[in-house]
């Protein structure tokens, strides 16, 4: 079992209802956008009008962020009914969503929160994804998130975890190195050694973000410019796992469209720089 | 502890903080100096309220403006504990605020007309689209036209008001020092979009029976005759059909 070969899309942004319409008017000059699933589930409207032209124009990925894989109610029906739709309509060149839990006997807590790492989980989530990619027909890539604790009962380590979901359930990693750092800084765990630990062939997405120090911990909050050291880890994930796809995740206190694009260059930069250092 | 119980304890910490003593939280999640488990589940709770009062903000913007930070999130708090967020869409968690607000009525009296008006404005800018028709559609069928029914756009509604809000919601909309008082008159509120721009407008008594009358499935000459008290009756329901039209409240006319 492996990950199917995912294309190198390059780098893109979010397609947010703040830029919809820039990407209506014109040509907005980036290599891919990357779509929350849930806001277009909606069959007519705005939105689906704004995908479809962009669809036209630019490869398109579907991110979701509410499938809560290792929730404890069922996966909801309707949702993946929502999502296998979409899919089928927008034909993205792959579907992602977070490698966590959110809902909780029917009740929508709206967050990434974090699973005890163990056996337990492992096979809860594993059996999960292969529910949704045998709804979907596809593979699916999962997302590690940032969080702010971690359970005593956890036996394994988050990267090992990661890797073993991967693995077991054959899906794909959406590597977000944010999280990544925002989660070592706040557990006190090395950075690069979770990187060496994520298998090479099963990244096919890269997250980038911006954080806000609390000073106690790290808050994963997309609202501000990618830091320093994420862009040092950024560098090194390249060195690892290539130019793969890479998106500059901003969703709060948007800026405008030309600050977003600056900042997706510098990615480019980066990943170029580090290509070449690894050669 | 197993997956489920653990699921379970965070999701209280989160949503119930109050009902999860401490010891759970600190024999559950690992300390890591300089937080300890408390100020870690800490963390996703306050996330967590903050969260659904940003969501309830974005469609009650003049509540918020009437009841101010500290109010609108005390709401927001109350609000959530009766009424959790049963949707993956969170822009769903304020859809029985207007009630919460009815059973809970604040200073004034009218916060909860207030809300209803709000949830209904939210509600019309993400209603599905559908090409309107205009008063053409009713011409092309002549005679036959007294007996048609008509359909209105998804993204027309008519709200039902205790208090008349309307001057409220235009004082606080443009931001005035000095609102209104409460108006204890009961009002019909027409609520649609054309393009992306939701409108709103307040119907006379006859107007919201022939709305009624017309949503109800009557026949055009049934809802002409909401009318009938009028001087000009005829004159008035010619009038008040063609801002219908002209308005893209109606999607359809069906002939009989
Ligand atoms: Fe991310």
């Amino acid at each position: 079992m492996s990950l199917a070969r995912l294309p190198r899309l390059g780098h893109g942004i979010g397609l947010r209802s703040e830029h919809f319409s820039e990407f209506l008017s014109g040509d907005v000059p980036v290599d891919w956008v990357e779509a929350i699933s849930e806001n277009f589930f909606l069959q007519g409207g705005r939105p689906r009008a704004v995908l479809e032209a962009v669809r036209q124009k630019l490869p398109v990925v579907l991110h979701g962020v509410s499938l809560s894989i290792g929730g404890p109610d069922p996966l909801d029906k309707q949702h993946l009914q929502q999502l296998r739709e979409l899919a089928r309509w927008v034909e993205p060149a792959w579907v992602s969503d977070h490698l966590c839990w959110g809902t909780h006997r029917g009740r929508y807590l709206h967050d990434l929160l974090p699973l005890p790492f163990t056996e337990e989980s492992l096979a809860h989530v594993v059996a999960r994804v292969g529910q949704v990619q045998d709804t979907l027909g596809r593979q699916i890539l999962l997302e590690n998130v940032s969080s702010y604790l971690t359970f005593s009962a956890s036996t394994l380590t988050e990267w090992d975890f990661l890797a073993e979901v991967a693995a077991r359930a054959d899906c794909g990693i959406l590597l977000d190195v944010n999280n990544v750092y925002v989660s070592a800084r706040n557990h006190g765990f090395d950075a690069e050694a979770y990187l060496k630990a994520i298998p090479v062939d099963r990244v096919g997405q890269f997250h980038l973000a911006g954080y806000s120090d609390h000073g106690t911990h790290l808050l994963d909050t997309h609202d501000s410019p990618v830091t320093d050291p994420v862009w040092a880890l950024y560098r090194e994930a390249v060195r690892r796992f290539g130019p793969v796809t890479t998106l500059i995740e901003w969703d709060e206190h948007i800026p405008p469209l030309p600050r977003l694009l600056e900042e997706s260059a510098r990615a480019r930069a980066v990943a170029e720089a580090a290509v070449r250092e690894a050669a | 502890m197993k997956l489920a119980q653990l699921q379970d304890l965070l999701a209280r910490a989160i949503a119930e903080p109050d009902t999860v003593p401490a010891e759970q939280l600190l024999s559950s999640i690992a300390p890591h100096a300089p937080l300890d488990a408390v100020a870690r589940a800490g963390i996703y709770a306050g996330m967590y309220r903050n969260r659904l009062a940003d969501a309830l903000r974005a469609d009650f913007p003049n509540l918020h403006r009437l009841l101010g930070d500290d109010g609108f999130l005390e709401l927001s708090r109350a609000y959530a504990a009766s009424h959790p967020s049963a949707s993956s869409d969170i822009g769903q968690f304020g859809r029985h605020l207007a009630d919460f607000l009815a059973q809970h009525p604040g200073p004034r009296g009218d916060e909860a007309d207030l809300a209803r008006l709000e949830w209904a404005l939210a509600q019309a800018f993400t209603a599905k689209d559908a090409a309107p028709v205009g008063q053409e559609a009713l011409g092309a069928l002549g005679e036959a036209a007294a007996e048609a029914r008509l359909h209105f756009v998804p993204a027309f509604q008519v709200v039902a008001l205790q208090h008349d809000v309307l001057p409220l919601w235009d004082a606080l909309e443009a931001g005035a020092e000095e609102l209104p008082a409460v108006d204890a008159q009961a009002v019909s509120v027409a609520v649609w979009r054309t393009g992306y721009q939701v409108l709103h407008r307040g119907l006379p008594a006859a107007e919201a029976e022939a709305v009624a009358r017309a949503q109800g499935g009557a026949s055009l000459a049934e809802v002409c005759e909401a009318f009938s008290e009028a001087e000009d009756a005829a004159g008035e329901a010619f009038r008040t059909l063609g801002a219908w039209f002209a308005g893209s409240w109606v999607a359809r006319v069906e002939s009989a």
